[in-house]
């Protein structure tokens, strides 16, 4: 009886998943804040958090390499020497498990769960949004 | 609250309006170091493999002032200057340190530097007197990054003819060049300021601003930017900055979206215009942008040592040069033909980028010869076939 409950729990959760609404975003919205590393992030952006967001920008992959790419930072420059984008000025995003890209420079739509707060690694914060991709076209 | 120290007060009303495009800005996120920092090991961090990492670390670099300097110099030795990363190159500017400096007019003079406009962008940062003439002559350089650069350090000196020489500028064919010309024109007197933007609320026209005239109608066609390669939106940048100093100007947004489709952005674009017009009190014109062409191959080059070059054969056979004004050269049908084979010779990569891509790197859009084909490449890291179609139309545009 609890197995059976549990499975459609799970089996509702994900349809209420799948059935979400794909909230469009994009970088004008996510950048519009002066950030500071600890401060309380903007209402705005913070409701975002827990969302299935879809959201245009150039992939930068985390190796340096454009094949096989697992993880990327999305960003809103289509040139990789227009200068260093703030720390709300980048998306980092993971792939789902088992599934790779190649980057040709072109600009992509990503779809996914997104996750806003501080992330810090060693020393540095290094992002405030991160996506779990479920599609990229 | 940033701590870029600025050259002049003004210089940071000029930065702050640069800012959404340059890396200047980005040193704002560090929080400053309440220790004595272990300076080359941030230096190896600003120069690693993760991005995320390397920006961050720059940012802790850039404000460690003669301690950091000699660690970075430490690292161009032994390394070589080119293995800084670019991230890091772009902040350096923000390090007061005599020995920096030279070494940072030495990068920009060495046309084989991976980072030349990060390295003209940091020393504009601060830009000198002493360095006038490398700003001057690199407003003219075929890279528009270039330009860009030397356009932020006219500014930054602040001297008497630099509403001159950034009106100029405001002419230029790039966008993405003449559009930042005229957010720093603006800048220049100070629109933009909380003053203006406090009239704005009181609905009231914001004063008319110092070089208004030439500056203010640059923007707001810059709000019209459009030009694409394959995809690649290169009107962005000019549209996004444009939007950004008319914002500020204006004191609103008029619900303008950089990303929104050409027609959905002209409401908005009409709205910035008028108010524009009432505050110079004349009329501003914005040319209808033409719809995107469909080009069917495309070759791009862009170079900080030889300058750009965009070159696109659309769905007649016309080939068109540049960016943003495009002029169209002519060719006869055996030269369209010629380079249609060399297009279709180009065989669909396993993989769609070749090379250690930095600065310089040449990009191919086209049919190829299994449908749609779209790479970039490192100069010199060309497919056999992209480099003799690329030779053939650098020929073609030049000649």
């Amino acid at each position: 009886m609890q197995a059976r409950r549990l499975t459609l729990a799970t089996l509702l959760v994900a349809l209420s998943f799948a059935s979400q609404d794909v909230v469009p975003v994009d970088f004008q919205t996510l950048a519009g804040f002066e950030w500071q590393e600890g401060q309380a992030l903007p209402e705005n952006v913070r409701r975002l958090s827990g969302k299935k967001i879809g959201i245009q920008g150039f992939v930068r992959s985390l190796d340096g390499s454009d094949e096989q790419i697992t993880a990327f930072w999305l960003i809103d420059q289509n040139c990789d020497c227009a200068g260093i984008p703030r720390m709300n000025e980048y998306i980092v995003c993971v792939m789902p498990e088992g599934r790779s890209f190649s980057n040709d420079g072109r600009p992509v739509r990503v779809t996914g769960k997104l996750e806003v707060g501080e992330v810090r690694e060693g020393d540095y914060v290094t992002s405030i949004y991160r996506l779990s991709v479920e599609s990229i076209d | 609250m940033r701590d870029v120290t600025l050259h002049s007060a003004l210089g940071g009303a000029i930065l702050a309006l640069v800012m959404p495009a340059m890396a200047l800005r980005a040193q704002g996120d560090a929080k400053p170091d309440a220790k004595p920092d272990d300076y080359d090991k941030r230096v190896v961090d600003a120069c690693g493999s993760n991005p995320l990492i390397r920006m961050q670390a720059a940012k802790r670099v850039a404000k460690g002032g003669a301690a950091a300097a000699a660690a970075v110099l430490r690292y161009a030795e032994a390394k070589g200057a080119s293995e800084l990363s670019s991230e890091l190159v772009m902040l350096l500017g923000g390090i007061e340190d005599a020995k920096l400096r030279a070494a940072l007019e030495t990068w920009v003079a060495d046309a084989d530097f991976a980072w030349r406009p990060q390295a003209l962008l940091a020393l504009a940062q601060k830009a000198q007197p002493t360095e006038r003439h490398l700003f001057e002559a690199f407003l003219k350089h075929g890279s528009w990054q270039m330009r860009r650069a030397a356009v932020v350090g006219i500014a930054n000196l602040h001297q008497d003819d630099g509403p001159r020489l950034l009106g100029k500028m405001t002419s230029d064919g790039d966008a993405r060049v003449s559009v930042l010309a005229a957010t720093l024109l603006l800048a220049w007197s100070g629109a933009g300021s909380a003053d203006t933007k406090a009239d704005a609320k009181a609905d009231t026209l914001p004063k008319k601003p110092e070089h208004g005239e030439v500056a203010l109608p640059v923007l707001v066609r810059g709000l019209d930017a459009e030009d694409a390669f394959f995809g690649d939106d290169f009107g962005r940048l000019a549209r996004k900055e444009a939007f950004d100093a008319l914002r500020k100007f204006c004191g609103q947004d008029f619900g303008y979206r950089v990303d929104a489709p050409a027609a959905e952005r002209r409401a908005p674009l009409q709205r910035f215009q008028k108010l524009c017009e009432q505050v110079l009190d004349t009329a501003i014109e914005v040319p209808q942008s033409e719809a995107l062409r469909a080009f069917s191959l495309g070759y791009e080059r862009r170079s900080c040592r030889d300058g750009d070059l965009v070159l696109r054969l659309d769905a007649q056979g016309r080939l068109w040069k540049g960016a943003f004004q495009l002029e169209q050269i002519d060719i006869d049908e055996a030269t369209r033909d010629e380079l249609r084979r060399l297009a279709r010779g180009v065989e669909a990569p396993r993989k769609t980028s070749f090379g250690r891509i930095r600065c310089d790197l040449t990009r191919f859009a086209g049919l190829g010869a299994a449908g749609n084909i779209s790479l970039r490449a490192a100069p010199e890291s060309e497919p056999e076939a992209v480099q003799a179609l690329g030779k053939r139309l650098v020929e073609i545009a030049t000649r």
